[in-house]
């Protein structure tokens, strides 16, 4: 005697089964376009960009609130005696670097009396800005900084440390902060005068504070020159740290790095060109 | 249980985002999770967030989406290397 139940039972859930995985992968087809759609066509990166942003900034304020409560707190237990000889030492090291300092700013200012001379205003409005976020935390060496269009940062604006010091541009702007892609940053191209001759070339980014530029092996360029951004004002961008020179290779690869470790920088400015600063 | 320590080790993965100074640490836990939980799929949601956050510039040629792949590559990877582990063979 044949029984023929069971093997109808199982055709039977076979093919719901069978039908259940078409539902299930006819749902995740249309979740999947759905989401590319969103990413590729309605700005679903800068919405998403601006929520985790958003999220982020509060959570990083957050964060620096409480390590300067902590800090506040360790100065408090720390004996009197190791204060007061850090003060002393702290005192002697900024007297030397004023008096250091005082040349450096007449020349300084002598620079900017001649450029005003001849129709040149060199002063740019900068507002300060806090870093949030450095490139240690990320492959990508960007900073997140705490100003954004509450002050009127815009895309491209220039980003400084020191006064100086040329460290990246501002790539992203949301409402309290702002995405800064550091010239270091791997793959960023960016114009330098390199040497005593100042040679205008294209400097590459190699992440970590390093950059690369290929030169003519018969350039003189030697270890310690300082590279500058081009402009009236010339900004400091690093120093050339290592040539490499290959007798079958009719360039010279020279490395240098940034002045300043951007994962130690904690405040930046942020040059507004020819804008009004809103707060 | 199983449950409850997913969702403590999530908290701790998006605070590492945020918080921590080296991205190899978020990294290192995604990894560590990906390995003690079935199915974890949050590896690809992280390094989304870490893309919305921190992507930009000319990295991989401008590509803005180098954690999110990478997230789904190491995936792949590690499911397929468990599967050929006894330990993780019965999941």
């Amino acid at each position: 005697m044949i029984i023929y139940y069971p093997r109808l039972a199982g055709d039977r859930f076979a093919s719901m089964r069978k039908q259940r995985n078409i539902q299930k992968r006819t749902i995740t087809f249309f979740v999947t376009v759905g989401l590319v759609s969103i990413f590729l066509f309605a700005d679903g990166y800068g919405f998403l960009s601006r929520s985790v942003g958003f999220m982020a900034v509060s959570l990083w304020k957050t964060q620096n609130y409480a390590g300067n409560l902590w800090g506040g707190f360790r100065n408090l237990v720390r004996s009197k005696k190791s204060l007061v000889d850090e003060n002393t030492k702290l005192k002697e090291d900024l007297r030397v670097l004023s008096m250091k300092l005082l040349d450096r700013n007449l020349l300084f200012e002598e620079n900017l009396d001649l450029k005003e001379a001849m129709g040149r205003s060199v002063l740019d409005r900068t507002v300060l800005a806090s870093v949030l976020a450095g490139p240690g935390q990320s492959l990508y060496d960007t900073l997140i900084i705490d100003i954004g269009e509450d002050f009127g940062v815009e895309i491209g604006d220039e980003v400084l440390y020191a006064g100086n010091i040329m460290i990246g541009k501002v790539t992203e702007v949301l409402k309290r902060s702002s995405k800064v892609v550091l010239f270091s940053s791997p793959g960023e191209l960016t114009d330098v005068l390199v040497g005593d001759e100042k040679i205008t070339t294209t400097a590459k980014g190699r992440a970590g504070g390093n950059y690369e530029i290929r030169l003519p092996r018969d350039i003189a360029i030697a270890e310690g020159d300082v590279v500058l951004l081009p402009g009236i004002m010339p900004r400091i961008v690093g120093y050339v740290e290592y040539i490499d020179v290959k007798t079958s290779d009719p360039f010279k690869l020279i490395l240098f790095r940034d002045v300043v470790d951007s994962r130690q920088v904690r405040e930046v400015e942020v040059v507004l060109r020819d804008k009004e600063i809103k707060k | 249980m199983i449950m409850t320590r997913r969702i403590i080790v999530d908290i701790v993965v998006i605070l590492s985002i945020f918080c921590a100074p080296l991205w190899w640490i978020t990294v290192c836990l995604l990894v560590f999770a990906t390995f003690f939980f079935k199915r974890y799929y949050e590896i690809i949601l992280a390094g989304l967030i870490l893309d919305l956050l921190y992507g930009g510039g000319a990295f991989f040629w401008g590509f803005r989406f180098v954690y999110t792949v990478s997230g789904m590559v190491l995936y792949v990877a590690l499911t397929t290397f468990k599967k050929q582990t006894r330990f993780y063979a019965g999941e």
